[in-house]
């Protein structure tokens, strides 16, 4: 049944996207795969052909001086901690931005495209800029700092910069938008009428809510969980700025690594370890919500 | 709260949608008292504020101005949940995340129902449209008769005081549908419940109501039996929403019709004792072709029709007129196109029209 020529012309047909996805995709997964099993040189790069786990095996333990190795939690911590933070990120703006991309939802159309272009518009600079307006407002003696000392609520020392704090503030800052989108896509394509016959049947506002409007939610709900999630997790400036280049996150240890540290296999290993976890976050997505209700 | 003879009363109801220049009026100072327990038909065309009307009932919406009564109580100002009233949607509205069962259940879980009752009930509400087989199953895996089975069992679950139906069997095929039919009079008569039916089907509407409202442009046009809608209709609009009609204009004097040129119609063609220019309408069925006829005209046109043939009759006044016979077996046809021929009305045939000057 399979005619030849049919073989042909889908080969063809998925050829750009197959190249495209070889070249920027497979190759320098490959490259950093293939990498994070090498030694390191003394000046950064790697000595090809010299094949070593150590990279791997450095994540977990210390060698000590008798070339005996020793668990080390440091990498570990850093790991839980860029978990952590993520983790509140995305519940923190699920929390803020499911209430929003209803209200949105719920106004009529015109105040619908202007309140979306509101949300867009931080889009409109450039996010580096933005972080640095962050580290002025959050700095001692900046303007949250100063205005809170003018109401008479701060002791002049808001302490909040270079802190997790910040970079929790920050992430939910940035972040923001990636979850009320999804979430306003998948609320404005709901049958509003199903609301109405919720209400019929005896649902208060509440109930209505939780039962149907929740769940027909759901799929935009897990898609702006994923986009706050995993670029959270990988984040390199926010932390990096607001965090006070302490090796807060994943992302900065991984600079770290090909940077002043001069250990591309590590960081190659750290870059894998974290693609397999995103990995695995997607997988369990597309199982759980290949299929939108209702299809 | 059962001493009131009404379930429903509608008082004096309107309905605005819209501010200035692009305001409708959707409903006119629509008054109706709908008995309990009763089947109660809303029949009209497109756009003549059924829907807008069920939707005050349910909650939906709220009266521009009047007030409707539930049960002798007012029901301004309560919220659609707040109401024992259901409704079975025009486009079903079934929950797509939840199954068949859990649809049904919907209702009775609002009402704090414990699950051994609830599940209890949702057993017998799907054994009642038959679909117990189809429990597990999700509203996208089943056809648009049984979805609309579902949409009924889910209303009926609470056992509402009233349940809503929007055009319920319009998206049915004509077998299912004169099926549903059978089966929403016997839940009717077994439920206690009182329906409030809408539909645009003059058809359904006559078979399957206790009464009917017919309404046009917003406004209540008539409200009676089904008998009483088709035999005396007491306007253009509702002569001409049911059933076949001849519209003809004639002069009244004492007990017979005159109708100029075409000739006179003695003793009591007409039901009511009115004089002088009257607008009259007349079922095809109750005149007919006959040598002792009053009236006298051209067959225009003969339409064959199975179970019967009408007839398109211009009379000699100029004015058409339609006459309707039964089809026997071998019998010939009565006329054909071309002939001359005379017309007789059974008594009363003739339904006086009010609201209208007498001549054309
Ligand atoms: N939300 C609304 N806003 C503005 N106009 C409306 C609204 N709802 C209904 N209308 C208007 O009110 C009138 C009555 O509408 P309604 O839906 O009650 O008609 P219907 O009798 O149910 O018709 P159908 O048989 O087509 O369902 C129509 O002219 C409609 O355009
Ligand atoms: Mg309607």
């Amino acid at each position: 049944m399979r005619d030849p020529r049919t073989v042909l012309r889908r080969a063809l047909l998925l050829a750009p996207t197959g190249l495209t996805l070889f070249v920027f995709m497979v190759i320098p997964m490959g490259l950093m795969g293939w990498m994070s099993v090498l030694e390191p040189d003394t000046y950064g790069g790697v000595r090809w052909h010299a094949l070593s786990l150590d990279a791997y095996v450095q994540f977990w333990y210390e060698r000590d001086l008798d070339d005996s190795l020793i668990l080390n939690t440091a990498y570990m911590e850093i790991f839980l901690r860029s978990f952590l933070l993520a983790g509140f990120a995305t519940l923190a703006t699920l929390v803020l931005g499911f209430p929003t991309a209803l209200y949105i939802a719920l106004q009529d159309e015109r105040t619908r495209q202007r309140l979306i272009l509101l949300i867009s518009i931080p889009f409109w600079t450039n996010l580096l800029v933005r972080t640095y307006a962050w580290m002025l407002l959050l700095r001692n003696g900046g303007l949250i700092d100063s205005g809170l000392g003018a109401l008479g609520l701060g002791s002049g020392a808001l302490d909040v910069l270079y802190t997790p704090t910040a970079v929790a503030i920050g992430f939910v800052y940035s972040f923001l938008p990636f979850m009320v989108l999804p979430i306003y896509t998948s609320l404005e394509k709901m049958d509003w009428r199903l609301v109405e016959a919720a209400f019929d049947l005896g649902a208060n506002r509440w109930t209505a809510l939780r039962r149907v409007v929740l769940p027909m939610a759901l799929p935009g709900i897990a898609a702006g969980c994923l986009l706050v999630f995993i670029p959270a997790l990988g984040s390199y400036y926010i932390p990096e700025l607001l965090g006070g280049g302490k090796s807060l996150m994943i992302g900065n240890l991984i600079q770290n690594q090909f940077g002043t540290a001069r250990n591309w296999p590590f960081g190659a290993a750290l870059s894998f370890t974290l693609l397999a976890l995103v990995l695995l976050a997607m997988i369990v997505y597309t199982r759980r919500f290949r299929q939108a209700p209702g299809e | 709260m059962n001493g009131h003879a009404y379930s429903i009363e509608i008082d004096q109801v309107s309905k605005r949608f819209g501010h200035g220049s692009e305001a409708t009026l959707a409903l006119d100072t629509v008054s109706l008292n709908i008995r309990t327990n009763e089947f109660f038909t809303l029949l009209g065309p497109s756009g003549c504020g059924k829907t807008t009307l069920l939707r005050m009932i349910a909650g939906f919406e709220e009266p521009t101005s009047g007030d409707i009564r539930l049960d002798g109580v007012s029901l301004t100002g309560r919220l659609p949940f707040q109401r024992p009233v259901n409704t079975v949607f025009q486009s079903y509205a079934l929950f797509p995340h939840l199954t068949v069962e859990e649809n049904v259940a919907f209702g009775l879980e609002m009402l704090g129902r414990d699950r051994a009752a609830v599940r209890e009930a949702v057993t017998r509400m799907l054994a009642l449209v038959k679909l117990s087989d189809y429990a597990r199953r999700r509203p996208h895996q089943l056809s648009g008769g049984q979805q609309q089975r579902v949409a009924l069992a889910r209303a009926l679950a609470p056992h509402p005081k009233v349940l809503l139906l929007d055009e319920s069997l319009s998206a049915l095929d004509l077998k299912l549908r004169k099926d549903m039919q059978v089966e929403l009079k016997r839940l009717q008569r077994e439920t206690g419940i009182t329906f409030v039916f809408v539909t645009h089907d003059q058809e359904e509407a006559l078979t399957m109501s206790d009464r009917i409202a017919v309404m046009g442009g917003g406004k209540l046009q008539q409200v009676g039996s089904p008998e009483e809608i088709y035999d005396r209709p007491v306007n253009r609009f509702v002569a001409d929403f049911i059933g076949e009609t001849s519209f003809l204009t004639a002069e009244a004097r004492g007990s017979a019709l005159e109708f100029g040129a075409a000739g006179r119609l003695a003793e009591g063609a007409l039901g009511t004792t009115a004089q002088g220019p009257v607008a009259l309408a007349a079922r095809p069925e109750r005149l007919r072709l006959s040598e002792d006829g009053g009236l006298t005209g051209v067959v225009s046109e003969v339409v064959y029709r199975g179970a019967d043939t009408l007839y398109l009759v211009t009379l000699a006044d100029g004015q058409n007129c339609r006459v309707r016979h039964t089809n026997r077996l071998g019998a010939r046809e009565r006329a054909v196109t071309g002939d001359r021929v005379r017309i007789a009305a059974e008594p009363g045939a003739f339904q006086l029209l009010t609201g209208e000057a007498g001549h054309a």
